[in-house]
């Protein structure tokens, strides 16, 4: 009993911290002391000091700033682009449960097909098609993601379809869209929820990967991976262009990653 | 099942396949582990062992990329005059003014025929003997294959008899000694098989063993070489855009030199116990080309006040570490035509408030801004350090810019897909100041992507074809100076230095302002 | 299968903004008129349906041709073979790596789950999970390279530059892998046999290495095959980093330079031979696992 408070607890703390992470980011945003992207190359690579906590970057820009003006791009996109493959994936799955047959049959295969990529090669192809900006390289991690999501829910509602209480339902004349949305649903979300925010932290950093690559996000840009590629350059003179946004994507993977821990712990626990 | 069986033995027979073109690949990428393996550990036996010396470069694929090793094709002449593979009739000195090379004398009989008398006793690196003959057959295959030829010198017809070559040029041409010294004309063995590899027989001092497009370039001395035997016996290039890797590269004894150095790493080398930074003001400026075909830039303010937001003493100072010098003509004042003196400027220094004005007169705002696409290379960090400064001083004043890297920015330009180009070029590399004018302003130019056309300028690039005194020239280029700027069809921003840094080993570094030389037979390393 | 994957690698250059006519026109250093571009269109097929041009694509690429590089100008099918050794080197080598390091440290934690040790590793493995890889390998160079000179930063295709991206490579995906192994290793000991193993009297040491690991290897291999993807996935970074000569540099290249060809037939390769690994475990698996074997004989 005490085991599945700290639980309940421990997740309450984790949500609180990312919604805090989320909304912080966006209202910081506008506060910022020093502006993100005006440069002052008179004052490039001051190491950090009172003014400048982590120091300034090449072009005399505020790194602590930066990192927080990223931090709005990284989050958002991260946990925006989950959101959709998360329902764009889960309506691809339930349709295909439901349905079944050759709809089924056809949507499983496109899977297949997709799955068939190595994750970040088919991610790095689709931006590297699309070109450079952050909806494309958006739209390459989404191309990879939505699988999961698809499988997961047939799946699910497979394992559903069949039980009594749908059956009931059934029976008591529910049409399919009041099955699906009122019985069905419900029923599958808290596996899919687990998925997903463990999902927002390799998204945060398959996201950077491909910013790295150039792949990211059009210039100017305070994202994460793009800022630490450009300081890469920088990293001897200045090192702490690129560690510290190094560790606030650090921090902000595993926050998100125990998030999901702690979220699939408190479902398991019942 | 049936499909399931057929799907396992299509990819079977794909992978079959595979195996098959991979097992000869395989092979010799195993071999090639060992020999390099081996390699590495025999190294320091055999330079102390019986004294051969070698060298390792590295540079960016700007300055060390080549295609091939055929000086016709495209920009590869340049590439491979770098190397100390290929050499010319003609060679840039410190002030880029031309010196005989592989010419032992030369006449100018009248206006358009020049007659040139070539070294005796010189050979290519496979024996054959260079006579006017072989020159002319090469210039000729270099005139079929590559059309920049044609544009930077114009040739009637060439007459060769033993070590004597004819020359005779359509129009009266001051300047052919200059153009001769362009890597593109090159001199190599026109007579025999191009190697598709190791590519064409040079009369350099080092000779390539080994290429591989943008990778590396292996090379051996050449020792029949007619200027004196060539110090080092080994020279190896190694090419790669990363500049970070080629730093702590240099840092950890991997290589021995860097060419062309960002400016940016420059003060990671200032141990002078250890490292040497060699400097030469090279040509190389950048410059902001505007499409005037675009609605908005039509707009000669629009364009300077654009020009007024370039911080191009922040720029020079700190971006390049001090090494490139503010411009708000065309040409570094390196040049007896360049820099600004006597020029009217209207722009003259970093001036955000009448740029400010400008834009505003033109009813643009912050809230109400001009949208820009601004297009450079992926890989020039230093422009995109610019193009980063620029933009939220755009932003202020009511020019929203939207920026666009690509590698190969050619086929974006060509297209007219863009308002701004942020672009990087030698504007003189034989110093002669036609090179760019036929590039830049004429308005039928090779490089003139913004439709740029005043018929002043297209007179004035006309009478510099034909003058040949020099002080008339220099007139010349000052009067077209003033008109290009005054219609900005280009912000010129920094001219820029070239840096050779190399480890205290080596000697015998020469930095040429041309960027068309490095390797030589005097360049050394010590064991 | 093969139809959708070649299918899907087709539409992906088919859909790319670039006109191959004007990047080719531009590549032979010709000024591409409207009328030019036509030809060459023409020439290319490009004006034909697009379901006619992937029919052709498919047979060339049966045929073994893979086009043309817009940059280098050569068959992209030789450029492509030339530099899969250099990958499938690094990715063989660092997936051994891994195996060495996981296997025996998830055994190990799962053995003493809840223990201090364990507590150790997951904490560092959680920590390695959240790394961007290429944080890693710029610490690696950093550190390995730079301050102790111990390994070379261009990575030429020898032993000593093998070993800064193999370690890059491994230590990413043995944090992942690691809480695998442990995983499936509680589970198989959470199996109501052990107990009996236990009542007979068997030694743990038996019960471990005797029954726990035989019973897992089947599950420990169908981890390999998911992660030799995000092994070749992790390969475009890591390569890009010490220039490693493999088909991963070759891509993200091509990338910058638009040379959609490559790029193409890199995505075709790299799912093949994701694939041909998988199907390969497919058919390892029941000589693997002992009671997947059984089934089959009943």
């Amino acid at each position: 009993m005490k085991k599945k408070k700290m639980i309940k607890f421990r997740l309450i703390i984790l949500m609180v911290l990312c919604a805090g992470l989320l909304l912080g980011a966006w209202i910081v945003r506008g506060h910022l002391i020093h502006e993100p992207f005006r440069t002052n190359v008179r004052q490039a690579f001051l190491a950090p000091c009172r003014e400048y906590i982590f120091g300034t970057d090449n072009l005399g820009r505020c790194v602590a700033c930066r990192i927080l003006y990223g931090a709005a791009t990284s989050l958002y996109a991260a946990v925006l682009a989950v959101l959709a493959v998360f329902i764009i994936g889960t309506a691809v799955g339930v349709t295909a449960a439901y349905a079944g047959g050759i709809v089924d049959r056809i949507l499983m295969k496109i899977t297949l097909v997709f799955q068939a990529f190595p994750n970040f090669i088919l991610a790095v192809a689709v931006a590297g098609m699309l070109g450079t900006g952050l909806k494309n390289s958006v739209l390459a991690l989404g191309a990879v993601y939505w699988i999961t999501y698809a499988k997961l829910s047939r799946s699910l509602v497979l394992s559903i379809r069949d039980s009594e209480y749908i059956r009931a339902a059934k029976i008591c004349g529910a049409g399919p869209t009041a099955i699906i949305f009122k019985y069905i649903l419900p029923n599958m979300v808290s596996p899919l929820i687990v998925t997903a925010a463990l999902d927002v932290s390799s998204f945060i950093l398959s996201m950077a990967g491909l910013s790295f690559l150039g792949l990211g996000p059009s210039r100017p840009t305070a994202e994460w991976g793009a800022t630490m590629s450009e300081a890469k350059t920088f990293i001897q003179q200045a090192p702490w262009c690129i560690v510290f946004p190094g560790l606030a994507l650090l921090v902000t993977v595993v926050i998100f990653n125990l998030l999901g821990d702690a979220l699939r712990d408190v479902i398991d626990e019942g | 099942m049936k499909k399931k069986l057929l799907t396992i033995a299509v990819t079977a027979a794909m992978v079959f396949s595979l195996v098959a073109c991979g097992s000869n690949g395989g092979n010799n990428e195993t071999k090639a582990v060992e020999t390099s393996a081996s390699e590495t550990a025999a190294e320091s036996a055999v330079s102390e062992g019986d004294g051969e010396k070698t060298l390792k470069a590295g540079a960016t694929t700007g300055f060390f990329g080549a295609e091939s090793l055929d000086p016709a094709n495209n920009w590869d002449g340049w590439i491979m005059s770098i190397y100390g593979i290929s050499e010319n009739l003609f060679r840039l000195d410190d002030n880029l003014a031309p010196q005989p090379w592989l010419v032992d004398s030369y006449e100018n009989t009248d206006d358009t025929t020049w007659v040139f008398t070539l070294k005796d006793g010189i050979t290519f690196s496979n024996g054959n003997a260079v006579t006017a003959e072989v020159v002319k057959k090469c210039f000729e295959r270099t005139y079929s294959n590559n059309t920049r030829a044609a544009s930077t010198l114009k040739i009637d017809s060439m007459e060769a008899d033993g070590q004597i070559l004819t020359i005779h040029t359509p129009e009266a041409n001051p300047t052919i000694l200059n153009d001769l010294c362009d890597p593109m004309f090159g001199v190599y063995d026109a007579e025999s098989e191009i190697d598709p590899e190791l590519g064409a027989s040079c009369t350099g001092p080092y000779v390539a063993t080994a290429f591989t497009a943008m990778t590396e370039v292996k090379m051996d001395k050449n020792s029949n070489y007619w200027g004196g035997e060539p110090a080092i016996d080994h020279i190896e290039l190694k090419i790669m855009d990363d500049v970070d890797a080629l730093n702590m590269a240099l840092q950890n004894g991997e290589i021995d030199m860097i060419a062309q150095l960002p400016a940016a790493s420059a003060s990671l080398f200032t141990d002078t116990d250890t490292y040497t930074i060699g400097a030469a003001t090279s040509t190389r400026s950048q410059f902001l080309q505007f499409n005037l075909e675009s609605e908005a830039l039509k707009d000669v303010n629009i364009r300077k006040a654009i020009s007024m937001c370039i911080d191009r003493e922040g720029y020079a100072d700190v971006v390049f570490a001090g090494y490139a010098k503010p411009s708000y003509g065309i040409y570094p004042d390196t040049l007896s035509y360049g820099g600004t003196d006597g020029i009217n400027l209207s722009v003259d220094k970093y001036d955000t408030e009448a740029a400010k004005a400008l834009v505003e007169a033109a009813g643009y705002t912050p809230e109400k801004p001009l949208e820009l696409k601004l297009v450079t290379y992926s890989y020039n960090t230093g422009l995109l350090q610019m193009t980063d400064m620029l933009q939220p001083e755009l932003e202020a004043i009511g020019i929203k810019l939207s920026i666009e890297t690509y590698d190969v920015l050619d086929d974006v330009l060509q297209a007219g897909n863009f308002d701004i180009a942020a672009l990087s070029y030698a504007l003189a590399p034989t110093g002669n100041a036609q090179y760019l004018i036929n590039m830049l302003f004429v308005s039928d130019g090779t490089d003139n992507y913004g439709h740029y056309s005043n018929s002043d300028v297209d007179a004035d690039a006309q009478k510099l074809e034909t003058t040949f005194d020099t002080s008339e020239r220099d007139a010349i280029v000052k009067d077209l100076t003033q008109k290009v700027v005054d219609d900005c069809p280009d912000a010129f921003i920094a001219s820029q230095q070239l840096l050779i840094v190399y480890n205290n080993k080596v000697t015998g570094v020469d930095v040429n302002p041309s960027e068309y030389y490095l390797i030589t037979n005097t360049l050394d390393i010590a064991e | 299968m093969i139809i959708g994957i070649t299918f899907l690698s087709f539409l992906l250059s088919y859909l790319s903004p670039g006109d191959p006519a004007q990047i080719l026109l531009n590549n032979q250093g010709v000024k591409a008129s409207e009328e030019a571009l036509q030809s060459t269109r023409h020439e290319l097929g490009l004006d034909r349906p697009m379901i006619v041009q992937y029919g052709d694509w498919l047979m060339d690429l049966c045929k073994g041709d893979m086009g043309t590089s817009y940059k280098s100008n050569r068959p992209v099918l030789s450029e492509m073979t030339a530099k899969i050794p250099g990958t499938l080197i690094l990715t063989v080598t660092a997936l051994g790596v891994t195996m060495l390091l996981s296997i025996p440290l998830g055994t190990w934690c799962a053995w003493y789950a809840g223990g201090k040790a364990d507590r150790l590793i997951q904490m560092v493995t959680y920590l390695f999970a959240s790394l961007p890889s290429f944080f890693l390998a710029l610490l690696l160079m950093y550190f390995l390279s730079l301050k102790i000179k111990l390994f070379p930063v261009i990575g030429s295709l020898s032993l000593k530059g093998l070993v800064m991206p193999v370690l890059t490579l491994a230590l990413t995906l043995s944090a992942w892998y690691i809480r695998q192994v442990r995983a499936i290793i509680r589970k198989e000991m959470q199996g109501s046999y052990i107990d009996g193993l236990r009542a007979r009297g068997m030694s743990e040491r038996q019960i471990l290495f005797g029954h726990v690991l035989r019973n897992c290897r089947g599950p420990l291999v169908t981890l390999i095959g998911i992660s030799f993807g995000s092994m070749l996935g992790g390969t475009t970074i890591v390569e890009s980093i010490f220039s490693w000569p493999g088909v991963g540099k070759l891509a993200v290249d091509a990338i910058t330079a638009r040379d959609y060809p490559v790029i193409q037939s890199y995505v075709v390769w790299m799912a093949v031979i994701y694939l041909s690994i998988n199907y390969l475990i497919e058919f390892l698996y029941p000589l693997l696992d002992p009671r997947t074997g059984r089934r089959r004989q009943k």
